[in-house]
C-alpha cells in the first residue's frame, strides 16, 4: 500500500503554500515531516485527508494497483485535540465506536481500550471538558487504535506533553505503523530522528527526503538545515 | 503629545484595518478590494485625520448631549416649578452649581484618566513598551484642549457669558484634583462618588432657593478654591515618579484579551453548559444504552443541554402566563361591551402571530448550542461532514426541536381558548381554531427555518462570532417580513392557510437543500 501525493498546489490568495509537492508514502514506516513555521505541512495533512480541496494534483491510496482513497481510510489527529466537550470520554468511545462498528476490525470493550493508552477508571467518566490535554490527545489516538485507518497524519503530535505522556505515545506510534502508514509533522530535529523510520522536508512548497542513512549520522541536522536555509542564500 | 498621536495612530490603523477585513468578505464587493490595502499607509493616515476630526465632532455632540440632559434641562425643569410656584428661579447659578457638582466634583473623582486606560493605551504599554510616563501625562495634559473646545462651546450655548473662560478654569483645576484624588484612594471609591447625584439634584429639584446665596462671591471663592488645590495637583501629576508601578498595576496585557474574550463570550453566555450542576448520575455510562451512533449522541447532547432549554421554555411559559392571566383576570371583570371588543380583538389577533412565534422560538439559540458543544469539534472530522450523517443529524435534530417549539405554541393555545371561555364565548370556540392552528403551524415553521438556516449557512465560526453576511440578511429581512405582517389586516383570516402551505413545502425543500448542498457548506467557517 502506498499513499501517493502527485504534484500538489495549494493557494491562498495571491501566497502559494504548496507548489507541486509529490512524494510516494510506503507502508509500515513512520513519517516525520519537517518544516518551517508557515511552510505548509498543515495545509498538506489537509489536502491529504481532503478537509481541504487542493487547487490541482491528486492524492491517492495506491494498493494492488488501484486507488481505495476513502476519507474513512485516513486519520487525521490534529495538535490541539479536538473533542466534544459535553460527552465524557466513555460515551464518546461507545459512539465512535457505534458509527463505525462496520470498519473496525477485532473489536474489543470500551474498557479494553481505555487501557491500551492508560486512561484510568476514574477519568472515563468525566466530561471530556475536563481532561487535561495529555488525555484529549490519548483520546484521539484512541479513535485510530479502534478504526485503525491505514493512513494516520499526525500534525504536531506531542507538544504540550508531559515526559511521561510523550513517551506512551511514542511507544503506541511505534506499535502502530505496522501495516500503516504514520505522517506525523513536527518542527523538532530530535522528535524526528527518535521516531521516523524516515524524514521528509516541506520546503518551498515541495516534499524534499532526506537519505534514511543520514537519520542517525552526526550531520543530519546540518544536512536538514541546509535544505530549509536554501532561500536564503 | 507624542505619546497621544502614537495611541490615536494604533487605534486607526486597527479601525481602519478591521473595515478593510469585513469588507473583502463581501460577496462581489469584496474581490474588487485588494489585500494591498492594507499597506497604503498614506491613505490610512488621510483616512486617519479624517476620522480624527469625526471623533471630535462626536465628542462634542456628546458634551453638548450631556450638557444639555444632565444640567441645562433640569435646571430649566427647577426654573418651570419655581414659576409655577410664582417664584424667580436663580438660572445662571443653578447652572453652575450643577456644572460644580455633577462636572468638577463627581465628573473628576469617576473619569480619572489614570485609571481609564483604552485598549490603543494598552498595546502602547504593553506591547509597544511605551513609557508609561509619557503615556500617563499626555493623556492628562490633553485634557486641557479638550474640555476647553468641547466644554466651552456647550458653556457658551447655555448662556454663561463672560464667566465661561473662569468656569472652564475651575473645570480643568477640578480634573487634576480628580486624578490625584483617584490615585490616593486608587480609584476604589469611584462607583461611591455616583451617591453625589442625590444631593445635587437634591437641591436644584427641593430646595433651589439655597442657590440664591451662591452669589459672585461664592463663586469666586469656589474658582480660587479649586485653582489653588489644582495647581499643586498639577505639579504633583506632572513629577510623580510612580506611573511605571501604576501602570503595571492597572495596566495589563490579559486585559486585551480579555475585552475580546469578553465581547465574544457574550455572544455565547447564554447557551453555556451548566457542568457544574451535573451530578454523577447525569454521567452514567447506563444513560441511553438503547440508543447508537448518532441518536445516542443527540440524545446526550439535549440531555446535557436540557437547562439551557428550560430556562429558554421557563422564560416564554411566564411570559405567556402573565398575558393569559392578566387578559383572562380582565375578561372576567370588565363590561359586556369590553368582552365584545376583547372577543373582536381575539378574532384579529392571528396577524400577529407571525411575530409572535418567530419571538417564541427557541431554534437560534438552541442551533447556538449544537454547534458550539458539539459540531465546531466533530465538523473536524471527516465522517462527521458526509451528506448522510448531516442529514442524519439534521432530520433527528429537527424532530427534537419541533417538540420543543410545540411546547410554548400548546401554552398560547391553551391560553387562547382560556381567553375565549372567560369572555363568555366558549360555545364560539371553533371560531378560534384557524388561529390556534396557525400558532402550532408556525411553531413548526420557526423550527425548520432556524434548522435549515443554520445548517445551510452554518455562519458561526470557532472564535465565536457570525461570519455569514446572507445569513444575517435574511435573518433581518424575515423579521421585518414577520413585522410587517403584524400591520396587516388583511393577512389575519387567511394565515393558517400560509403557514400550512409554508410549513409543508418548507420541510421538504429544506432537506433536499440540506442533503445536496450541506456537504460542501457545513463546515467550520
Amino acid at each position: 500500500m502506498q499513499l501517493l501525493l502527485q504534484d500538489i498546489h495549494k493557494s491562498f490568495g495571491p501566497k502559494q503554500v504548496l507548489k507541486g509537492a509529490s512524494f510516494c508514502f510506503e507502508q509500515n514506516k513512520i513519517y516525520g515531516l519537517l518544516g518551517r513555521n508557515g511552510a505548509g505541512k498543515t495545509t498538506l495533512f489537509h489536502c491529504i485527508s481532503k478537509e481541504m480541496p487542493c487547487d490541482s494534483g491528486q492524492v491517492a491510496l495506491m494498493e494492488n494497483g488501484q486507488d481505495v482513497y476513502d476519507f474513512s481510510k485516513v486519520g487525521f489527529v490534529f495538535s490541539n485535540p479536538v473533542l466534544p466537550e459535553f460527552l465524557t470520554g466513555y460515551e464518546f468511545i461507545k459512539f465512535y465506536i457505534d458509527i463505525n462498528r462496520d470498519k473496525i476490525p477485532n473489536l474489543k470493550s470500551i474498557e479494553e481500550y481505555f487501557d491500551i493508552v492508560k486512561i484510568e477508571e476514574e477519568d472515563r467518566y468525566r466530561l471530556i471538558k475536563d481532561y487535561s490535554h495529555g488525555m484529549k490527545n490519548k483520546m484521539q489516538m484512541l479513535c485510530f487504535l479502534i478504526t485503525q485507518p491505514p493512513v494516520i497524519l499526525l500534525d504536531e503530535p506531542l507538544t504540550s506533553f508531559d515526559v511521561v505522556v510523550a513517551h506512551e505515545i511514542k511507544q503506541l506510534l511505534k506499535q502502530m505503523k505496522q501495516g500503516r502508514i504514520l505522517l506525523f509533522s513536527t518542527h523538532i530535529l530530535e522528535l524526528a530522528r527518535d521516531l521516523c523510520d524516515e524524514i521528509v522536508v516541506l520546503n518551498h512548497g515541495v516534499l524534499e527526503a532526506v537519505d534514511p542513512q543520514e537519520i542517525h549520522s552526526p550531520d543530519f541536522a546540518d544536512r536538514v538545515m541546509e535544505i530549509l536555509k536554501e532561500d536564503e542564500q | 503629545m507624542s505619546a497621544f498621536f502614537s495611541g490615536y495612530a494604533v487605534w486607526v490603523t486597527q479601525t481602519i484595518n478591521t473595515y478593510i477585513y469585513y469588507l473583502r468578505k463581501l460577496p462581489v464587493l469584496g474581490k474588487k478590494i485588494p489585500e494591498s490595502l492594507y499597506k497604503r499607509t498614506g491613505a490610512k493616515k488621510g483616512i486617519g485625520i479624517f476620522a480624527l476630526i469625526i471623533c471630535a465632532l462626536f465628542k462634542l455632540s456628546c458634551v453638548g448631549l450631556y450638557c444639555l440632559c444632565f444640567v441645562w434641562l433640569p435646571a430649566f425643569g427647577a426654573q418651570n416649578i419655581l414659576a409655577g410656584q410664582g417664584l424667580a428661579a436663580p438660572m445662571e447659578e443653578m447652572l453652575l452649581f450643577l456644572l460644580l457638582g455633577l462636572n468638577m466634583v463627581l465628573g473628576s473623582l469617576i473619569n480619572a484618566t489614570t485609571y481609564h486606560k483604552t485598549k490603543s493605551e494598552n498595546i502602547l504599554m504593553n506591547l509597544m513598551h511605551y513609557d508609561p510616563s509619557r503615556c500617563y501625562k499626555s493623556a492628562i495634559l490633553l485634557k486641557i484642549p479638550k474640555e476647553a473646545v468641547c466644554f466651552g462651546l456647550a458653556f457658551l450655548i447655555m448662556g454663561l457669558g463672560v464667566k465661561t473662560p473662569f468656569v472652564l478654569l475651575g473645570l480643568i483645576c477640578s480634573r487634576f484634583i480628580g486624578e490625584v484624588a483617584a490615585m490616593f484612594t486608587h480609584n476604589r471609591l469611584h462607583n461611591w462618588w455616583l451617591l453625589l447625584l442625590l444631593p445635587v439634584y437634591g437641591v436644584v429639584f427641593f430646595f433651589p432657593q439655597w442657590l440664591f446665596g451662591f452669589t459672585l462671591f461664592w463663586q469666586i471663592g469656589v474658582l480660587a478654591a479649586l485653582v489653588l488645590l489644582g495647581v499643586p495637583c498639577f505639579v504633583y501629576l506632572m513629577r510623580y515618579k510612580g506611573y511605571m508601578a501604576l501602570a503595571r498595576q492597572t495596566v495589563h496585557l490579559s486585559d486585551l484579551a480579555d475585552m475580546d474574550a469578553r465581547m465574544a463570550n457574550a455572544m455565547v453566555s447564554n447557551i453555556q453548559i451548566q457542568d457544574k450542576s451535573l451530578r454523577p448520575e447525569d454521567l452514567s455510562p447506563q444513560k441511553f444504552q438503547n440508543k447508537h451512533g448518532y441518536a445516542y449522541l443527540n440524545a446526550l447532547f439535549f440531555d446535557r443541554h436540557k437547562r439551557l432549554v428550560k430556562n429558554a421554555l421557563r422564560t416564554r411559559f411566564i411570559i405567556i402566563g402573565i398575558l393569559v392571566g392578566a387578559l383572562a383576570a380582565i375578561a372576567l371583570l370588565v363590561s359586556p361591551e369590553m368582552k365584545e371588543n376583547i372577543w373582536e380583538g381575539l378574532l384579529a389577533s392571528p396577524r400577529y402571530f407571525l411575530l409572535l412565534m418567530y419571538f417564541v422560538s427557541v431554534g437560534a439559540n438552541i442551533c447556538k448550542a449544537f454547534f458550539y458543544h458539539c459540531d465546531v469539534f466533530l465538523l473536524r472530522y471527516g465522517y462527521y461532514r458526509q451528506g448522510e450523517v448531516i442529514l442524519k443529524n439534521f432530520a433527528m435534530r429537527l424532530k427534537r426541536l419541533v417538540f420543543i417549539n410545540l411546547l410554548p405554541a400548546v401554552a398560547i393555545v391553551l391560553g387562547l381558548a382560556l381567553v375565549c371561555i372567560c369572555l363568555g364565548h366558549g360555545a364560539d370556540m371553533p371560531m378560534l381554531f384557524s388561529a390556534m392552528a396557525s400558532v402550532l403551524l408556525l411553531s413548526c415553521f420557526f423550527s425548520v427555518f432556524h434548522m435549515f438556516m443554520y445548517y445551510f449557512f452554518q455562519p458561526y465560526t470557532a472564535d465565536q462570532t457570525v461570519k455569514s453576511p446572507l445569513f444575517s440578511i435574511i435573518n433581518s429581512v424575515v423579521y421585518i417580513v414577520c413585522f410587517m405582517c403584524a400591520n396587516s389586516r388583511e393577512l389575519g383570516p387567511y394565515l393558517s392557510v400560509y403557514a400550512l402551505v409554508a410549513t409543508a413545502l418548507f420541510i421538504p425543500i429544506s432537506l433536499w437543500l440540506v442533503y445536496q448542498k450541506s456537504p460542501k457548506r457545513f463546515r467550520i467557517r
